[in-house]
Parts: structure tokens; C-alpha cells; sequence
């Protein structure tokens, strides 16, 4: 493989230069790669983007393929990381090694690890020239184990079972609820069709943003507000949205469809995004959040949800283009998939509703994914839209084959 | 997209980022590409070649979904615990590549159970080393993705033979007609039925009675999913288990025997699976009994995998 060329026309896979650039960084970063050599899914994802190409900064660096013009400069940005990601590489095997010793299983080790080693790379180098490298690892390991300083749900329900408190949640809840916004659907803001007409190939960060700023997504929730829209988008089992009940169980199996889940539910199915430890304020935002425009608190969520309103209209088998069109060839592949696979063909009940009506499975595991962003305070850039609205739907696929996998294994028992 | 994808059964899948490739297991050769997305693709469509990780994946793959486990083609069955370790290690050696970012843990999951087959192995002289190998390389993945491996405990007890047959023809019946139909392998899932022989069926005359009794060779170690079998318009579930095959019976009305001989076929299938409806499919008598070919050829392949060796011993 060769990665040269003077013509400025021309471009080369990104995932070529990286495997090139990556290869030269030979054995010391083996711990972070996968067995053909190239840097594993999480390295990428965890390492490499966020920290030292950041396609948010440098889109010219982000895309499938990069102009020749710029493929100096992305070697040379892993070339200079080089020693960071040796030192980090080194401080992984040592972290796994005292995770070993002391008998953690919690957690995958690449999520948890590998940003917490890059930081140990830049703060103290490579582990072999630390003297003390083993107590900084087992110092870190206990630092990350330590037992959380994040909200479990045993403390969520003590708190909103509190009977003095539970009265002041529940008058906060129906003033939130009472400052009713106004039903009514607009017509589709222009700016949506074409923000998703180049989402997948090449997102406009402007567009976006004032997507955002003219508050597309609030008023693309009017709509909700009419008899039996919400549950046509599979939110909902009621025909008009109603203010949840603050609640204090909640069942993993049992969960109701989105918005009609209490508000002890909507955190207890999201707690391990939750990165708060103080539930006094996690519930008031939470009560607040329930009666905000797509029951989101984030203007760029709720745009988010009518952009994957539209996307997956495509799904429910209206006319699609652009990203709704790739959505829709990604389900209609499915079925051959499954053919291929041999998956079941019959579909069992409790699975029906969700394989006929995938565009509910999908905006319902969109709204999710989007409160447990807001949970986790993270921030929906441009560039990384098309894989959200990828990716749920890919999730709803293989959510849908796992059950099939399981169902069969149960007949089979 | 290059080429036109080969048949289900014969296709070796791999779900890449962007683009999936169709192996067709019968003829070899490079796979049919069909691309989704130009931009993830390239990433990584360029490192595919003949013998890739990919293609190994993809092969294991085709595996655990068609293998066609055959006693009467001589046709073992994989041990699905072994499979699944195969399919984890190759998954991990490929995961840049995929479209399932938890591909990985999804396999490793699939494969915990492994530990005991591949402790069973080791002592194999033939096996051992490469099981040592494969149970050191989950063992690895594990540990990087956070998985729990069970300690592994001794193999029990290789199952014990079949029970006496039960039911069946009795003294004083008279066979009125009979007849036997392949199985679709479309309608069961990969390891239940005998992937080469037929059902047979029996219209009998017991006692004043007509009786359809029906007959579905199992494939080895086969699974205990539940089959049921339509005849014309006669259904019936197949519950009792002897001597390698799955029966049942139940009465049908005399005029059975006047159906056209091309409603008289029977078709088997597994309710929880598949509806017994298939289209007419005038290749797959040839194609399957290819596949049933390939697959014994396999087990004495140079570059056969571990659990098809295991599986030929």
C-alpha cells in the first residue's frame, strides 16, 4: 500500500492513511489495536478522533476520504501522537493488570481505560520511566472504581418517596405541566429537508446551528400536541400526551413506551447516564424536562427529533430521499439479511409490533438516546448526526435480531 | 454493487461498515459487493482481498446459519460452543471493519460456553494445541472487553444413545399409501432436521380408522425445538422423539387419499420459526445437496477450522 500522490484532485480512504500512519507506530501500540494491525473500534472512537485528529475542529479530517492535500498533515498528527499513544498503550496493560489483581469486573476496560490513560500518558509519560508507574495505575484504577459518586437508583427512589418531599414534587410537576405551550403543527421548516439532504455525505455545521437558533425543534413539537400524533410516532400509547406521574418503581421489562413513562421511570431507565450524585437536582430537571417540547430540555435534541422524524418517515414507507433514503435501504437490506442468517421467519407477538412499526421502534430508541445525551450533558455536534441517526436504527435492527436469536433458543429448551 | 448476490443458503455475509460482501461458499472467488454509504466503505474496502479475516468471519458465519448436519450424508454436527469462540475471535480480528460497533462483545457473549468444549480439547492430541490456542485468545478478548469466562469444568458425559423407538407402525396396520418429501431448509432452523434425508409419511388403516403417520429423520445432536408438519390440509404437531426422528400422527378422513398426488406433499416446519408457506424453489434439491458435498469436504479441508475438525473425529 502507498499513500502518495501530488495531484490535488485526488483522495484517499481516511481509514487507508490511518492504517498507514498507524502501522509505522509498530508494536508499542498493540494494546490498542485489533488483530489485523489496525487501531480498534474504541481507539478510534475514544482516542484517535476525540483527542488527536478531532474531526469537530477539522472537518477536512473527519471524512471517508481525505484530499491528497491533506493526508500529510494526518499522518503527521498520528506520527506526533505517537509516543502519547505508546505511553497510553503501556499505562492500559498496566491498568488491566491491577484491575486483574484486585478483581474488578465491572465495566468494559477500553470505555473506562483508555481516556483516563491517554491523560496518564500526557501527565507522566510513558509508565516504564515513572518509578512509581504501579501505585499512579493502582491509584487510577481505584479513582475510576471508586463506588460512585453517581445517583443509583436506591437513592433515586428514597428520595422521591420521601412523603414531605413527594407532595412539593408533585405541585412542581403540575406547574411545569400547567404552563401548557400551544398546540398546532407548522409546516416543515425548509431547513430540515435540507440539512438532511447532505447530512450523511457532508453535514453543515451553519445549518445546524441555526436549525437550533430559530428553534426548528420546538416548533416541529406542535405537532405532538394533536390527538394521536405522539402515538403514531410510537411515543406514546395514549391519544393525547398527558403529564407523567412522578412514579417510585419502575420495571426493566415493563417500561412503558417513552413519554408515558413516570418520572422515576424516565431516570431509573437512563440511570447509568445520569452523571450527577445529587438527586435533588436530577429530579427537578427531569420534572422540568417532561414538560418541554418533545419532553427534551436541549433546543438541539428537539431538533434532532424532527430531523429523525423526517428521516424515518422513509421507514413507514413514504416517499424518501437523502439520509431518509439511506435509512430506508438499510431496513429493506435487513430482510435478506435475515434470509441470509437464517434468522426466524416468523415473528413472535411480543416482537411484531416493533418489526412492523420500526419507524416507532426507531424514534422511540432516538428519544432515549437523546435524553441519556442530556443526562450525560454531552453536546450533538453536526458531523456526528448521520452516525446518531445511523446508529439508532442499526441498534432497533439488532435489538430485533437478538430477540429472535433468544426467542428460538427458548422454543428450543 | 459487483455481481449478483448469491442464493441465502449459500452466502457467506459480512456486514461492514457502509457496504456488505456476499461470499458464495459454493464457487469461492471474490465476494459480490454492494455498497451503502461510498464514505464509511472506503475506509476499508481496500484492504479485501482473497484470503482475508473478513472472509473467515463471513465463512463461520454461513456455518453456525446452514451447516447442514446430515447422519445419513455422514455429515457431523459443529459444536455450536466452538463455533460461537470461532466467531468472537475472528469478529475481533475484523472489528475495524463492521458495521456493529458491539460486535465484539456480542460475539463474546455468544461464546462464554465455550471454556468447556476447548477444556476438553486440550488433551486432544491431534486438537489440543490449536484449542489451547483459541481458549488463550477468548480468554484475551475477554479480559479486554470486560467479559466474565466460566471456570471450565470437566466434560460430562457424552450424550447417552437414542431411546427405544416408541409408537410407529403397529401389528394389523395396512399401509394404504406412502410417500416422502424433502425438508425446506428454510422452514427449521440450522441443526433440527437431517439436512439430507427426506420426511416420510404413511397413511395407515388402523382399526377402521385412517391415520397419517409422519416421520422426520433429526439431524445429529440435533435441538429440541418443536415441529409440526402440514399434509394437503391435514396439520399436525411432531412430538415424540425415538431412534434419530421426530413423529407424530393424527387421523385424517379417507378422502386424503383422493388428493391430487401434487397436494400430497408434506411439508415440515418449525411453527416458531417459519410459516409452512414457501414459494417453489426448483434449484434447491441441486443446491443443497452441493452444500451437503462442500460441507464433507470441508471436514478433511487443509485449512478446516477447529470446530469442524473436532467435529470430523
Amino acid at each position: 500500500m502507498t499513500v502518495s500522490s501530488t495531484d490535488p484532485d485526488v483522495t484517499l480512504p481516511r481509514g487507508m492513511v490511518i492504517a498507514e500512519a498507524w502501522a509505522e507506530l509498530g508494536d508499542a501500540v498493540a494494546p490498542l489495536s485489533n488483530p489485523s494491525g489496525r487501531p480498534l473500534t474504541r481507539t478510534v472512537k475514544l482516542l484517535l478522533d476525540p483527542l488527536v485528529l478531532r474531526p469537530v475542529q477539522n472537518p477536512h479530517l473527519a471524512s471517508g476520504a481525505v484530499a491528497t492535500a491533506h493526508v500529510d498533515e494526518l499522518r503527521a498528527a498520528i506520527t506526533a501522537a505517537g509516543p502519547a499513544l505508546a505511553a497510553t498503550a503501556a499505562w492500559f496493560v498496566l491498568l488491566k493488570k491491577t484491575r486483574r489483581q484486585e478483581g474488578i469486573t465491572d465495566g468494559h476496560p477500553q470505555d473506562l481505560y483508555f481516556q483516563h490513560c491517554y491523560e496518564l500518558a500526557h501527565q507522566h509519560g510513558h509508565p516504564a520511566d515513572v518509578p512509581n508507574a504501579g501505585s499512579v495505575a493502582a491509584g487510577s484504577i481505584a479513582e475510576i472504581h471508586a463506588p460512585a459518586a453517581r445517583l443509583t437508583v436506591a437513592e433515586l427512589r428514597r428520595f422521591v418517596t420521601d412523603p414531605g418531599r413527594r407532595t412539593e414534587l408533585t405541585r412542581l410537576l403540575d406547574t411545569a405541566w400547567a404552563a401548557q405551550r400551544g398546540a398546532g403543527a407548522e409546516p416543515a421548516d425548509a431547513g430540515v429537508t435540507g440539512f438532511l439532504a447532505t447530512c450523511a455525505t457532508d453535514p453543515d455545521p451553519g445549518l445546524f446551528a441555526s436549525l437550533v437558533a430559530r428553534a426548528a425543534g420546538t416548533r416541529g413539537a406542535g405537532d405532538l400536541e394533536r390527538p394521536g400524533v405522539a402515538r403514531g410516532y410510537g411515543l406514546t400509547d395514549r391519544p393525547r400526551l398527558a403529564p407523567p406521574r412522578l412514579g417510585d418503581s419502575a420495571s426493566k421489562q415493563l417500561l412503558p413506551k417513552p413519554l408515558d413513562r413516570s418520572v422515576f421511570e424516565r431516570l431509573f431507565a437512563a440511570i447509568r447516564q445520569v452523571v450527577a450524585d445529587d438527586p435533588d437536582t436530577v429530579v427537578r430537571k427531569e420534572i422540568h424536562r417532561t414538560a418541554q417540547p418533545w419532553q427534551l430540555a436541549e433546543e438541539a435534541s428537539r431538533v434532532v427529533m424532527v430531523l429523525g422524524r423526517e428521516a424515518s418517515a422513509g421507514l413507514a414507507g413514504e416517499e424518501a430521499t437523502g439520509t431518509g433514503a439511506r435509512l430506508r435501504s438499510r431496513w429493506a437490506r435487513e430482510a435478506y439479511v435475515r434470509r441470509v442468517l437464517r434468522m426466524p421467519s416468523a415473528v413472535p407477538d411480543d416482537l411484531r409490533a416493533d418489526v412492523h412499526g420500526v419507524r416507532g421502534a426507531y424514534l422511540r430508541r432516538l428519544w432515549v438516546r437523546l435524553h441519556g445525551k442530556e443526562l450525560r450533558h454531552e453536546p450533538l455536534a453536526a458531523v456526528e448526526l448521520w452516525s446518531v441517526l445511523d446508529g439508532v436504527l442499526r441498534s432497533v435492527i439488532m435489538d430485533q435480531r437478538d430477540r429472535l436469536r433468544s426467542a428460538l433458543e427458548r422454543a428450543a429448551r | 454493487m459487483t455481481g449478483p448476490l448469491p442464493h441465502p443458503e449459500r452466502t457467506a455475509l459480512l456486514e461492514g461498515r457502509g457496504a456488505t460482501l456476499h461470499w458464495d461458499v459454493l464457487t469461492g472467488g471474490p465476494p459480490a459487493t454492494e455498497v451503502h454509504d461510498d464514505r464509511r466503505a472506503a475506509d476499508w474496502l481496500w484492504e479485501i482481498d482473497g484470503d482475508s479475516g473478513a472472509r473467515t468471519l463471513a465463512y463461520l458465519g454461513w456455518a453456525r446459519a446452514w451447516w447442514p448436519a446430515s447422519t445419513v450424508a455422514g455429515v457431523p454436527a459443529l459444536d455450536p460452543a466452538l463455533l460461537a469462540a470461532e466467531l468472537a475471535v475472528a469478529t475481533a480480528a475484523v472489528e475495524h471493519l463492521l458495521d456493529d460497533e458491539h460486535a465484539v462483545e456480542r460475539a463474546l457473549a455468544a461464546a462464554v460456553g465455550a471454556v468447556h468444549p476447548l477444556a476438553a480439547l486440550a488433551a486432544d492430541p491431534e486438537l489440543g494445541s490449536a484449542a489451547a490456542e483459541l481458549a488463550a485468545q477468548l480468554a484475551e478478548l475477554a479480559d479486554d472487553h470486560g467479559i466474565m469466562l466460566p471456570d471450565p469444568v470437566p466434560a460430562s458425559p457424552s450424550r447417552s444413545g437414542f431411546a427405544l423407538a416408541a409408537g410407529g407402525m403397529a401389528e394389523g396396520d395396512v399401509v394404504v399409501l406412502r410417500g416422502s418429501s424433502a425438508v425446506d431448509w428454510a422452514l427449521v432452523p440450522q441443526g433440527t432436521v437431517d439436512a439430507a434425508a427426506d420426511a416420510t409419511w404413511t397413511v395407515v388403516r388402523r382399526g377402521g380408522e385412517s391415520v397419517l403417520e409422519v416421520s422426520v429423520p433429526m439431524a445429529p445432536a440435533a435441538t429440541g425445538i418443536p415441529l409440526a408438519a402440514r399434509f394437503g390440509p391435514v396439520e399436525l404437531s411432531l412430538g415424540e422423539r425415538a431412534d434419530g426422528a421426530v413423529t407424530g400422527h393424527a387421523p385424517v378422513p379417507a378422502s386424503v387419499l383422493l388428493l391430487p398426488a401434487a397436494q400430497r406433499v408434506l411439508t415440515v416446519y418449525a411453527p416458531g420459526f417459519a410459516t409452512p408457506e414457501a414459494p417453489a424453489d426448483p434449484d434447491a434439491a441441486a443446491r443443497r445437496a452441493a452444500l451437503v458435498a462442500m460441507a464433507r469436504d470441508r471436514l478433511t479441508a487443509p485449512d478446516a477450522t477447529l470446530t469442524e475438525r473436532a467435529a470430523a473425529r
